[in-house]
Parts: structure tokens; C-alpha cells; sequence
């Protein structure tokens, strides 16, 4: 008996009144009987005569029994029987008895204690701690054991807090003749505060234990303890590794020791301790932590061994039955762990969270998930704020692709432990996955983007910023996308994906020249030749924004081939090619316009949103191939005055440049005339084209021969061209086809004004010299100062001039007569 | 095969008395005067090309050479020759009913025609000097001398006192012996005379048809034909004759002045604005991959 002068305090008779008393029942006889053998026992109890204390104790019981048949009531008798009842370790005899009194009297306080006592020793706690509390507030002396019983609970239940509450008012309470325990109560205040993680109080308190007292090893584990806590575990464990030297026979310093090693993951150390623990007590606890400690080296054969022995040692002992389960499952064992596992569960009644969350991950690893998911949610229930409860749930609803579920638990542990760094890593992997089931789902980008938004900001690493690319990407978010891809390049998971997508952002936000930097940044990073092709191909798409039509068509075709290269092809390249067809027709370069529009064609033509583009580039085509009628329809086809890249008028323009081109001179200038009339860009062509049409018709015209019309369409284009040297030299050439001689010398006189600008004016003043005054030399001089000046028809002019000097000046041979 | 088909069709038409075409032998003429400058050599090339379509064509072909334009040109009106094929030069002077079937050239210089001598002289110094020109329609000889031969530029009748001859060999006689002084003749014939002037690129010769009826086939036949020294014939465009015609009455078009042309007005892209034309991204939200790493404890 460790607690004997508490004891002997416990079994006292309190002090007697000085009143006479009523005239006794029967049963208060009785009690009142046994009064004097309880009180001669207690004597004999301090004086350390055990036996003959038990001989008087259990004289006593007698008479409470007694006095108890007659009055089951009796609340002296009941408080008597407690009393020796649980001296003599008669605790159920106690229960029997005094439950029905303290039902009735829940104010009789001995009582109550005497009853909170006898369940206490039958480890029904659950009855015996409310009845201990209700006794302790009532800081009866007497009762000061029920202070020390419930500290002992609270501490077991890792009720640090309680606990601390119960070993405090125990120091208020305890009379003087017990103060020599007080080491011991503080040892039990230290682990009080340990598990409140209160470290500088809880080493005051193992301070004050051990002060003047012999070394105690269970002190130093606890000193050791608040080293762990206040994070010097290195510390920690060389006290303990000391300790252990001095104290080589205590279990308590080789377990703690073993258990800190293996937290610290210093395996082959934990494990000798572990071994030099079960060497000195073959005990279960010892075979238990070799059991972990095999465990965390990913030995679970020789786990599975040693939680065997545990149990061989301790059946039942749940925490064996729970790593023996964890050691099967890892050996792949589901079935044989479930079963160990459910069988551990079934033990604790369902009661003890570690036995279920065994049982939850072992189904998890086994793919049952629903299972998993039930085991852990019963845990749940029975620590609804530990945070590995909701750890654990969140894993399940995680492998089971359950994201919403799994996204609620992890937050739950963020909100428990603000910032922990494992649910905060798997929070943001939640909504990443979620995110990205989103984003395959139609109509869902925005909740997706949303989603990996959140990622994101939780886990700000360079592959949760390419995912939020992505889709920032889709959902045409492109300044957005700039600035995540920006954060997520500084990242140490940055790769040259990170730039290809900024060219593409850059690209989409319209900044082709940044777009082509991160396009350069990322080749150069690029990985092979695959990952150089698909950049090369985005960077195309940069050249084509930048209207390098040559270069970016060659980027696409040569990224082909490659992933996403492809698909930029596929989508651009028609595209492109209908975009250069007509930057080629426009500058005259014909075929190979032609040829753009079948490569486009052959790569399955245009995009709905191409279709007009495609068809102008096409007329354009059809027109200088002559066929402008046909050019015409296409264009009445394609509805272009909806088109939206075209400047406001330009179909009525183009429907006059179709017209134009087919020499319909009449049609052409009614729809210049419609198009000048909108003002803007539109009115500068047509005025522009409507100045063409009349030149062009007048040269039609006097092709023909028909002078007159020419001479009248060239009078019209000179009042809008009026300083026009080509007009003024054409208008003399049709003036003088009609009138020869009677205009030659004015003819002459504006062809010689113009003789250096329009080359046909020396060719004009030949024919005008030859034919007027048959001067053959001076005309030959004109003809072959126009040969000279390369004009367009300087062959026939070159035939004309050799032809004149042979037959009228007398020259040689020099080369053949011409063509005809 | 194709061959005996055709011979069963004259046996055929033998025996029952029908099928005019095939029982009626086929004439084909030649007048060539200039192009070829051998008499014997103008009956074997026509000899040839009878031999080469009866052959072809499975009916009876024979030829002729004609030596007087107006012979050739009647026989063509009056369909006693169903082809016939004729100097470039002078086919411009053919009736208006005949029309062309194919072009014949000749390679380099041999087909245009040339003002030669014995001895190097100049053009205008050649005023009232004699000229043997080959003739084709009677009394055409200074027109066409003129239009096809001097583009116009020299008025031949004036300038020169022109002698008629009837063919190539002949006017290379009348040089040779002293009758005229210069001769035109065909590039290639004037070894050892002096070149004075060389006229504008003719066809060399026409193939042509009067109004009869050509026999099936023989169009076809005559393209696959050759007659040396023509090279083969092309199928004619059907503006030749015309164009011939039109140069030997009125020479070639009188020279006016030229219009300066004006560059072909194109279409302004200043009025396209690509840059609305979106450039297209594909999806990229399913290209990101996320580790398939699982919590685990």
C-alpha cells in the first residue's frame, strides 16, 4: 500500500457532536455497532498491523450489512460500509449497496465518494468519474483521494487540462501530515502540463519532484518529454541515452527512448533500444515498439512477428492487434488485415480511434473505399476534432475520386491546424483533380478555373500554374494566364512547357514580339527535338500575328508532325495559307497564290469562320486567271458585308474591282460610285479604283479603235487626275489618232513635255515624225530611245526601227525583220 | 484491225453500190513554190503525203502539184481537190470559201524570206534595180511584195522593176544568168549571195480546204503526217487565213501612236484588317498533366 497515511485518513470516524442523541433504531444500532471495530481497524491499519485491521474491517462490515437490511436507506450505515467495504476491497458489495442510496441522497457527498470509489477499482469510469468530480468541488478533506483518482483518469484519457485542475486542488487540500507525497503529485503536474504542451511549467513541476530527492528515472523521462517539446529532440534523446546508462534496468527510459528514436526515424538505433527493451522485459509493450520500429523499416514480416508475440504475450492488447493488422496489410495480406483490424475494432467496442483508422486505411490500401470511408467516419464521431480523423476521411474521399468530400475534410484540418503543411498540400491537390475533372466536363471552365485558382494559392508550384494556364488558356483569359505562368517560370518545377504556354498567352493577350521571346526561352530549354518542334510551331502563330506569312507557314508545317503541333497546324494552317493566298494575289504573285489555296484545301479547307476569307482569296484568284464572273458569285456567296474584317464598304469596292477587272466599265464605276459614298478608307479605294476604271477603259477604247470614246474617257480621268503626265500623253495619242497632221504639232508639243516621264511619248513622237513628215531618222531616233527605255513594247518597236534602216537609210543587215 | 475494218467497208461499198465517200478517190494538191525548190521534189513530197493517207485512211488518195496559183486556187473552189497545201505567202490571196486546216513550219530561218544578191548593196541603192519575185495570183506581185515582204515600209513597184517567175529555182536562174539583179528567196536557198534584207516571220505553209466535204478521219490523218521539209502540222486556230488575207490587202496595221498603260489596278488589303481573324488555339487543359500521386498515412 503506497498510499498508507492517506488511507488511514480515509478510514477515520469523523468527529462527534456534543449533543445527546435521539433514542437509536434497530439498524442505527447496528451501524452505530460497527463504528468501533471500523475505527479499531483504522488503528491497526497505521500501525501497520494489516491482518488484524482486516479482522476489525470486516467485524464492521458485518454490522452495516445488518444495520443495512433493516433500513436499505440508512445513509450512516451505507457511508460505514463504504468505507471498510473498499478497504477490504469489497467493491461490488459497496456498488450493490450504496448505488440505490446515492440514487436516492445524491447530496450525501461520503456517499458518494465511497460509491465513485468502488466503480473507480472496477474500472467502471464512466460511473465513478462524475461521482469523483462531484465529490472533489466539495474539497472535503476526507475526500482528498478522489482528487488523486481522477488526476490519475484525466491524464490517462490525455486530459492534461482536467488533470491539472484535480493535482492542483489536491496541493490546496492535502493536510500537512501528507505533504511528503507532494513530489509525487507534482511528477503527475508535469505530464499534466506535457500534454498541454506547456513546457516551462511542466519542467518546474518534474523540478520540484525531483528536488532533493534521489535521481528518479521517471522525472528525467518527463524532463526529457519537455525537452521533446520544446523541439530539441537531439537533446531529448541524449538525456535519455544518458539516462538509460545510469538507469540501464528501467523500461520506462528504453521505451521513451526507443519511441523518440523511431519518431526521429533513427531506425537501427530504435530498433537496438527496442531489442535492449524486450532483452530486459519480455514484455508486450516491448515486443510492440520493435513491432513499430520494424514497421517504419518496411519489415512487415518481422512486424507481423513481433505484434504476434504481443499478443502472445497480452492477448487482446489492442494496439498489438492494430500494428499486427498494419503489418499484414503491408505484406498485401487485405483480407487477413481487415479481419485482424475488425477484430480490433470489435474489441474496443468501436471505441478506440486508432483500431479504426487501421481498419479505414487498410480498406483504403485495398481499394474497398466505402469501406474505408465508414471506418473512418466512425472515428470521426469519436474525435470530431482531432485532425487526423478528418486526415484520414479526406485520403478516402481522395482515392475515391470523391473531390468535393475529400476538399471539405482537408479544410476541416486547416481549420484545426491553420496552415498544416501535409493538408495543405493535399487540399490543393484535391481541387487541382477536381479542376481538372471540371475542365473535361462541357460548360464547366469556369468552375474549373476556379478550382485550380484555389491550387494554386495553396500550392503555388510551377505544375499547379500550368494546369491554371491551361484553362485560363481555353477560357481566352489570357492576361490572367500571363501572370500565373509568370509566377509559375520562377518556380523549381518551372520547364519549358511554362514558356511555350506564355507564347501562347502572350500571343493571345495580342503580343506577338513578348510571345516570341517566351517562345525563344522555351526552345532553348526544350527538352528534344519533339518538344523544339511544338514551340517552333507557336512561334509561328507569333511570326503570322507579326504578318511573317512565309516563316510562320514553314513553323507549322514543320511542328506537324508533333502533339500539339498538330493541332496548331491543323487549326492555323488553313488559315495561313488563305491569309498568304491573298497577300500573293494582291501582289501579283499569281501562282504561287494558287498554290496556297490548294495546300489549304488539301488540309480540309476552311474553318466556318474562314469560309469568306477563303472565297476572296479565291476570287482574287479567279480574277487574274480572267474568270472574274465566276469571281463574282463566290463573292455574292460569301456575304461579306457581315464580315467583320472587312472595312466597313469593301464588298461594294471589291464588287467594283471584279467588274473593273473584267473590262465591265459601266458596272464597275456605278459600284465605285456606291462605295465613295460611306467616306473612310472604303471611298479613298474607290476613288482610287473608280481613277483606274476610266484610265483602263480608255485604253480599251482606243485599243479598239475606238478614238473618240477614248479621247472622252481620258478627258473624264484627267478632270480627277489633272496633272497626270500618262493622262495628258494619252489624250494627245487619241487626239492625233483622229486628226493626224491637223494636232501633230500640239501632240508633239505635250509628248515632248513628257518625253523623260512617259516613255511612249518618244514612241509617239516616232510615229508622228515618220508619218507626218517622213523623217525617217529622227523617227528611228525616237523608236530606239523607247526600245532603250525598256517599255512594254519595245520588241515590235526594235522591229520597226531596224526594218526603217535597212530599207530607207541604207543599213546593213543587222538582225532579222521581227515577227509578225 | 482498224485497217481491215476499213478495207471490209470498201468491199462493202463495192458490192452494194453505196457509200459515195468511200468508193470516190480522194485528190490532194500542193502548191509550194517557195517552200520546196525542187520541181521533182514537189511531186515525190505530194506523192508521199496521197500514199501516207491512203495508207491512213484506207480509200484511195492520189496528188498533184500545181505550178500556177490560179490552177491550185480553182481546183480547191471547185472541190476537184479536197486539200491542198500552199505557200504562207501567198495563201492570203486564196477565195474567201477556202478555209485552214493546219499550220506547217519550218525551223530557224528557212521559212522567213529574203532579199539577196550577188553583190552587197544597200536598200535604197537598189532604185529601179530588178527583182525576180515568185508569183503567186496574177498581177499581185508588187502588193504583196510590198505589204508581207516590206511591212509597208518600201513601195516594191516603185522601187524596184519587178520580174515574175513561176518558182524558187526559177528566180535563183534569173539571178544566176543576169535577168534581175536581186531575187526574194526562202532562208537557206541563198548560199553564196549576199543577204540584203530579211521580211517578217510567215507561216510557212497552210494546209487548206475548199467546200467539199473532207472523208472521215482525214484531218486526224493529215496532223499525223510528215512532209519533209515542213515539220508536222498543228491543227489551224482558224483566224490564220483571215489574218493572211487581211496583211496581203492591206499590209500590216498603220502605225499610231501608243497608249501608255496604266498598271493593273489591285485590290487594297488596306480595307482587310486579318488581325480580327483570330488565330486559333487548340484545347490545352486536357495537355497538362497533375501527378496521379494519392494521400496516403
Amino acid at each position: 500500500m503506497k498510499h498508507l497515511p492517506l488511507i488511514a485518513l480515509l478510514v477515520a470516524l469523523p468527529a462527534l457532536g456534543q449533543f445527546r442523541p435521539p433514542p437509536l433504531t434497530e439498524a442505527q444500532r447496528l451501524s452505530s455497532s460497527g463504528d468501533q471495530p471500523r475505527a479499531e481497524g483504522s488503528r491497526l491499519l497505521a500501525a501497520g498491523d494489516k491482518k488484524g485491521a482486516e479482522t476489525q474491517f470486516k467485524k464492521a462490515l458485518d454490522y452495516y450489512l445488518q444495520a443495512l437490511k433493516a433500513d436499505p436507506q440508512l445513509i450512516v450505515a451505507a457511508e460505514g460500509l463504504g468505507v471498510v467495504g473498499n478497504a477490504l476491497g469489497a467493491h461490488d458489495q459497496v456498488i450493490h449497496h450504496l448505488a440505490p442510496v446515492n440514487a436516492a441522497h445524491p447530496k450525501a457527498a461520503d456517499v458518494a465518494f465511497n460509491l465513485g470509489i468502488a466503480y473507480f477499482k472496477s474500472r467502471r469510469y464512466e460511473q465513478a468519474v462524475p461521482l469523483l468530480e462531484g465529490v472533489r468541488v466539495g474539497n472535503e478533506p476526507s475526500h482528498l483521494v478522489a482528487h488523486y483518482y481522477l488526476a490519475q483518469f484525466h491524464l490517462a484519457t490525455q486530459r492534461g487540462d482536467l488533470a491539472e485542475v484535480a493535482l492542483t486542488s489536491y496541493l490546496a487540500l492535502r493536510p500537512a501530515s501528507v505533504a511528503g507525497g507532494d513530489a509525487e503529485i507534482q511528477g503527475l503536474l508535469g505530464k499534466a502540463y506535457v500534454l498541454q504542451r506547456r513546457p516551462a511549467e511542466a519542467r518546474r513541476a518534474f523540478e520540484l519532484a525531483q528536488a532533493g530527492k534521489p535521481e528518479s528515472a521517471a522525472l528525467q523521462v518527463g524532463l526529457a518529454t519537455v525537452l521533446e517539446l520544446e523541439g530539441k529532440k537531439k537533446e531529448a534523446i541524449s538525456s535519455l541515452e544518458k539516462l538509460s546508462g545510469r538507469f540501464p534496468k528501467t523500461v520506462e527510459v528504453k521505451e521513451r527512448l526507443a519511441r523518440l528514436l523511431l519518431e526521429e526515424q533513427r531506425l537501427p538505433e530504435a530498433e537496438r533500444t527496442a531489442q535492449a527493451l524486450l532483452a530486459l522485459q519480455g514484455s508486450a509493450n516491448a515486443h510492440l515498439l520493435l513491432a513499430e520500429v520494424h514497421l517504419a523499416q518496411k519489415r512487415p514480416a518481422e512486424a507481423e512477428a513481433q505484434a504476434r508475440k504481443a499478443l502472445a504475450v497480452a492477448p487482446g492488447l489492442l494496439p498489438a492487434q492494430i500494428r499486427l493488422g498494419t503489418a499484414l496489410q503491408a505484406q498485401g495480406k487485405h483480407d487477413e488485415a481487415v479481419a485482424m483490424l475488425e477484430t480490433a475494432v470489435a474489441s474496443s467496442q468501436g471505441t478506440s480511434f486508432d483500431a479504426l483508422a487501421a481498419l479505414g486505411s487498410a480498406n483504403r490500401r485495398a481499394s474497398r473505399f466505402q469501406k474505408a470511408i465508414e471506418a473512418h467516419q466512425q472515428g470521426l464521431k469519436l474525435a470530431p476534432r482531432y485532425p487526423p480523423a478528418h486526415m484520414l476521411l479526406a485520403a478516402d474521399y481522395f482515392a475515391a475520386g470523391d473531390w468535393d468530400r475529400a476538399i471539405q475534410h482537408y479544410s476541416s484540418v486547416l481549420q484545426l491546424v491553420p496552415a498544416d503543411p501535409r493538408a495543405t498540400h493535399w487540399l490543393a491537390y484535391a481541387y487541382a483533380r477536381r479542376g481538372k475533372s471540371r475542365a473535361a466536363e462541357a460548360n464547366r471552365l469556369e468552375d474549373a478555373a476556379n478550382d485550380l485558382r484555389r491550387a494554386f494559392d495553396l500550392e503555388g508550384s510551377g505544375v499547379m500554374a500550368l494546369n491554371l494556364a491551361t484553362v485560363l488558356l481555353d477560357l481566352d483569359r489570357y492576361e490572367e494566364a500571363v501572370t500565373v505562368l509568370g509566377a509559375g517560370q520562377t518556380r523549381k518545377d518551372s520547364t519549358w512547357q511554362h514558356g511555350f504556354l506564355m507564347g501562347l498567352a502572350q500571343l493571345g493577350a495580342g503580343r506577338s514580339a513578348e510571345a516570341l521571346q517566351a517562345f525563344q526561352a522555351a526552345s532553348a530549354s526544350a527538352p528534344d527535338a519533339d518538344a523544339r518542334a511544338e514551340v517552333g510551331a507557336g512561334a509561328a502563330l507569333a511570326l503570322a500575328a507579326q504578318g511573317k506569312l512565309d516563316e510562320a507557314v514553314a513553323g507549322l508545317e514543320k511542328g506537324k508532325g508533333v502533339r500539339l503541333g498538330a493541332a496548331l497546324a491543323q487549326d492555323n494552317l488553313p488559315f495561313l495559307l488563305y491569309r498568304r493566298a491573298l497577300w500573293r494575289v494582291a501582289g501579283g504573285a499569281v501562282s504561287g497564290a494558287r498554290e496556297d489555296l490548294a495546300a489549304a484545301d488539301r488540309l480540309g479547307g476552311a474553318h466556318p469562320d474562314q469560309v469568306p476569307l477563303a472565297t476572296l482569296a479565291r476570287a482574287l484568284v479567279a480574277v487574274e486567271d480572267g474568270n472574274s464572273a465566276a469571281a463574282a458569285a463566290g463573292i455574292k456567296r460569301a456575304r461579306l458585308e457581315k464580315v467583320g474584317w472587312l472595312l466597313p464598304g469593301t464588298p461594294a469596292v471589291l464588287t467594283a474591282y471584279l467588274h473593273y477587272r473584267g473590262d465591265r466599265f459601266a458596272e464597275a464605276r456605278k459600284q465605285a460610285t456606291v462605295a465613295g459614298r460611306g467616306g473612310g478608307p472604303a471611298a479613298r479605294a474607290a476613288s482610287a479604283l473608280g481613277r483606274a476604271i476610266q484610265r483602263r477603259e480608255a485604253e480599251k477604247k482606243y485599243q479598239r479603235g475606238d478614238y473618240r470614246g477614248a479621247e472622252a474617257a481620258l478627258k473624264q480621268a484627267l478632270r480627277g487626275e489633272p496633272n497626270s503626265p500618262v493622262l495628258a500623253v494619252n489624250l494627245a495619242a487619241a487626239q492625233y489618232a483622229q486628226r493626224g497632221a491637223k494636232v501633230a504639232s500640239a501632240a508633239s508639243a505635250i509628248w515632248n513635255r513628257h518625253a523623260e516621264a512617259v516613255p511612249e511619248a518618244k514612241l509617239n513622237l516616232g510615229v508622228a515624225a515618220l508619218d507626218t513628215q517622213s523623217k525617217v531618222e529622227r523617227a528611228v531616233g525616237y523608236f530606239e530611245e523607247y526600245v532603250k527605255s525598256g517599255g512594254p513594247r519595245s520588241s515590235l518597236v526594235r522591229e520597226w526601227a531596224e526594218r526603217l534602216r535597212v530599207l530607207r537609210m541604207g543599213s546593213a543587215v543587222a538582225t532579222e525583220g521581227g515577227a509578225l | 484491225m482498224r485497217r481491215l475494218q476499213l478495207g471490209m467497208l470498201v468491199v462493202a461499198g463495192l458490192l452494194g453500190g453505196t457509200g459515195a465517200v468511200a468508193a470516190e478517190t480522194v485528190e490532194v494538191g500542193i502548191f509550194l513554190p517557195t517552200v520546196i525548190t525542187d520541181g521533182q521534189e514537189r511531186l515525190r513530197v505530194v506523192e508521199k503525203l496521197a500514199q501516207q493517207l491512203q495508207q491512213d485512211l484506207g480509200i484511195p488518195v492520189t496528188g498533184r502539184s500545181f505550178g500556177r496559183f490560179q490552177d491550185f486556187s480553182e481546183a480547191l473552189a471547185s472541190g476537184a481537190i479536197s486539200l491542198g497545201v500552199v505557200d504562207g505567202w501567198a495563201a492570203g490571196q486564196l477565195p474567201a470559201s477556202v478555209t485552214p486546216v493546219a499550220v506547217g513550219r519550218v525551223g530557224g530561218d528557212r521559212h522567213r524570206l529574203q532579199l539577196v544578191s550577188k553583190t552587197r548593196r544597200s536598200v535604197p541603192s537598189l532604185q529601179g534595180a530588178t527583182l525576180a519575185v515568185v508569183r503567186g495570183a496574177p498581177g499581185t506581185e508588187g502588193k504583196l511584195t510590198t505589204q508581207l515582204f516590206f511591212s509597208g515600209d518600201l513601195q516594191a513597184p516603185q522601187h524596184f522593176k519587178l520580174v515574175p517567175v513561176p518558182n524558187v529555182e526559177s528566180a535563183r536562174e534569173a539571178l544566176d544568168a543576169g535577168g534581175a539583179e536581186v531575187a526574194i528567196l526562202p532562208a537557206g536557198s541563198s548560199t553564196g549571195l549576199e543577204v540584203l534584207y530579211t521580211g517578217p516571220q510567215l507561216p510557212a505553209a497552210l494546209v487548206v480546204m475548199g467546200k467539199k466535204r473532207l472523208p472521215p478521219g482525214m484531218r486526224e490523218a493529215l496532223l499525223k503526217t510528215t512532209l519533209a521539209p515542213l515539220e508536222r502540222f498543228l491543227p489551224a486556230q482558224g483566224e490564220e487565213l483571215a489574218s493572211l488575207r487581211v496583211l496581203a490587202q492591206r499590209g500590216p496595221p498603220r502605225r499610231v501612236p501608243m497608249m501608255a498603260e496604266s498598271p493593273t489596278q489591285r485590290f487594297e488589303l488596306d480595307l482587310v484588317d486579318l488581325n480580327r481573324l483570330e488565330l486559333q488555339l487548340p484545347p490545352l487543359s486536357s495537355t497538362a498533366a497533375l501527378p496521379q500521386e494519392t494521400p496516403d498515412d
